[in-house]
């Protein structure tokens, strides 16, 4: 089972300085990403979630290179990352990411082929001119876009459009692992829906991991087979889609999932009632001591407010970190 | 139509925007009307005209960069279009009030909190002919209001040293502050995060049925609208394409664009996501001749690509605009 987990994330830390002392006159630090580990098997779609500053980003740029960890390990296929200065040519094509807005992730210059081709020639995947166009052609099929598209600018085409030619270039050098930061978050719903069923259909076809960060839990729902839910850099819970419906354990998910819009009497029925979410979310610079989350929790114990809990699983796949349920496994 | 309970009644507003080459055809034909104290939701995708509609009845528009073609917008009977602007004015200060979608951008970042709060109390009929200090008590009072813990800090605060969260319950203590009869609220909640969303929107509710007033609300989330609405317009390329009573449009959806909508939701209970609609919204400087959802439609028809569907009352007071219905 051991080569079946393709990422493994392993107490990654990811402080960055501020430019302000505390109290004694320490330097302080912006904890975006504290105590995060993580394994992802292949072929799954591991969804994070987490409020804006809870830190889901930091850690897509810790693992695609972007950041340098503070401390902690990132291991793709058993190789450690970070264990040379520079990360080789395999490892970088081996993982892309495709960013939230698709408008200041593109040259404007360009011509969507010349930014299609970036990826082609840094991996050196064409041998010559005319492969290299009949590929171009392959990615725009791939995505759904006619192939006239090749000639156009990015500001020449609508937001869903330039979306899916930046999921094409993500795929172009054909990666095993796609991180995909917020891909939908800027887009209309009936947008999204198309781009959410190509991604998943391309997941199938090729056999693709991906690290999917969204706010969005309801549509977390609908294609991770994980979810977890990060809150001020760490994580809160971590279990299967599906269970984290039925089954949510931490407050601070029951807040969440009560705090969702839906559409249908039914989907009322799943949401907690009798959560109801309070205050916000605390300066990652000044967390809070004890559980972070103790300020907006409805349950708060003694402990809650000195201790920080930590990671236990309630069975295979559902981990919880709170001390509410380490109290009910304990009383089992 | 037009009865002693009817607030606002938009008839067939058109509004085109000068461009560099001609106009561009935002708005056609608008058909909507608000009763007192109702709760009436606006959905559409970006772009669809959603904020041009209720910028057109406050008249905030530059005036430089517009035209209205035909159409009118009453409220309470008189026609705002035709208005001096004087009575305009009284309008903006003293009967509706608007919230808008960035918090951050509707704050001025060089005055503080409490001396922004001060100025609409000013200029209003409450505030008129009071001491400095009553007026303070009632910018105090609401904040309190909003639920922001200790008022008198929050007071001498700038906006960037408050959240988002803050700073749109500060938008919305500003705009509940003086007695109006009603509010408009252009996605109050998108700019948020979920469990800050819910907030607003609770408080925002709250206070609006307190006070009895009339609330536009403007969103692009069908939950959003089913949980704070009582009655919703479907907007799709700049006209009202359904309406209903909330309740109606969840359990009998008839526009092909709202079931469209619809079916692109993602749905908490799981079993994957439809196909969504194929296509974009239109050109607005070359609009479709007919319907003009038209060429985004699954049942398109000839009938569709020449003429535009009027809104029809389909029963009950569910009106659609669409030749199949």
């Amino acid at each position: 089972m051991a080569d079946d987990i393709i990422l493994k994330i392993e107490n990654l830390k990811q402080y960055f300085p501020v430019n302000k002392k505390g109290p004694d006159g320490k330097p302080l630090f912006v904890k975006a990403v504290d105590d995060v580990s993580l394994e992802v098997k292949r072929g799954e779609v591991i969804g994070l979630v987490g409020e804006s500053g809870s830190g889901k980003s930091t850690i897509a740029y810790s693992v695609i290179g972007m950041y340098r960890p503070t401390s902690g390990k990132i291991l793709f296929e058993g190789q450690d990352l970070n264990a040379e200065k520079k990360r080789t040519l395999q490892m970088k094509k081996d993982m892309q990411i495709v960013f939230q807005d698709p408008g200041s992730s593109m040259n404007p210059h360009q011509t969507i082929r010349e930014i299609l081709e970036l990826p082609l020639k840094v991996h050196k995947m064409c041998k010559t001119k005319e492969e290299m166009k009949q590929k171009v052609k392959e990615l725009l099929e791939m995505v759904e876009l006619p192939e006239n598209y090749m000639y156009k600018t990015p500001g020449a085409i609508g937001g869903g459009e330039r979306q899916m030619v930046a999921i094409a270039r993500a795929l172009a050098c054909e990666p095993k692992f796609l991180i995909l930061d917020e891909p939908t978050s800027a887009l209309d719903v009936s947008i999204q829906a198309k781009i959410i069923n190509m991604l998943l259909r391309i997941q199938k076809e090729r056999n693709l991991t991906y690290l999917f960060i969204t706010h969005d839990l309801s549509l977390m729902r609908n294609i991770a087979t994980r979810v977890a839910i990060l809150y001020l850099g760490k994580i809160d819970e971590i279990a299967p889609a599906e269970e984290f419906f039925y089954r949510p354990e931490h407050p601070y998910t029951q807040m969440l999932i009560s705090s969702i819009p839906v559409v249908s009497e039914e989907e009322e029925a799943l949401k907690p009632s009798k959560i109801e979410s309070k205050g916000e979310i605390p300066s990652p610079v000044n967390i809070p001591p004890g559980c972070s989350f103790h300020l907006r929790c409805p349950y708060i114990m003694d402990i809650c407010r000195k201790e920080d809990p930590i990671m236990q699983p309630l069975d295979d796949h559902h981990s919880v970190r709170c001390h509410l349920c380490e109290k009910k496994n304990s009383n089992e | 139509m037009t009865d002693g309970n009817t607030i606002l009644e938009i008839k067939n507003l058109k509004l085109w925007y000068k461009v560099y080459k001609g106009y561009t055809k935002v708005l056609d034909g608008v058909n909507m009307s608000v009763k007192k104290g109702e709760k009436v939701g606006i959905v559409g995708e970006a772009g669809c005209g959603k904020t041009t509609t209720v910028k057109s009845i406050l008249q905030i528009i530059p005036e430089e960069q517009y035209l209205i073609p035909e159409g009118e917008i009453f409220y309470k009977g008189k026609d705002i279009l035709k208005m001096s602007p004087k009575e305009i004015n009284q309008v903006r200060s003293g009967e509706i009030s608007m919230i808008y979608q960035e918090p951050a951008n509707a704050l001025n970042p060089v005055f503080t909190i409490g001396q922004q709060m001060m100025d609409v109390v000013r200029y209003s009929e409450q505030g008129k002919g009071k001491t400095k200090a009553e007026q303070k008590e009632m910018v105090l009072q609401a904040i309190r209001d909003v639920f922001i813990p200790d008022p008198e800090r929050i007071f001498d605060y700038y906006p960037n040293q408050l959240s988002g969260g803050m700073k749109q319950r500060i938008c919305i203590a500003m705009a509940i502050m003086t007695q109006r009869d009603m509010m408009i609220a252009d996605e109050p909640g998108t700019a948020l995060d979920v469990t800050i969303q819910d907030q607003v929107h609770k408080t925002l509710n709250r206070l609006v049925e307190e006070r009895n007033m009339a609330l536009i609300m403007i969103t692009h989330s069908l939950g959003v609208a089913r949980e704070l609405t009582d009655s919703i317009n479907v907007m799709y390329a700049g006209t009202v394409v359904e309406s209903a009573q909330t309740a109606e449009v969840f359990r009998n959806t008839l526009h092909p664009y709202t079931v469209g909508l619809m079916e692109a939701v993602p749905r908490l209970g799981g079993g994957g996501i439809q196909a969504g609609i194929y296509g974009a919204i239109p050109d607005y400087q070359y609009p479709p001749k007919g319907c003009r959802f038209a060429p985004r439609c699954s049942r398109c028809t000839k009938e569709c690509l020449n003429c535009k569907p009027e809104l029809r009352d389909v029963g009950g007071g569910h009106k659609v605009a669409c030749f199949h219905v």
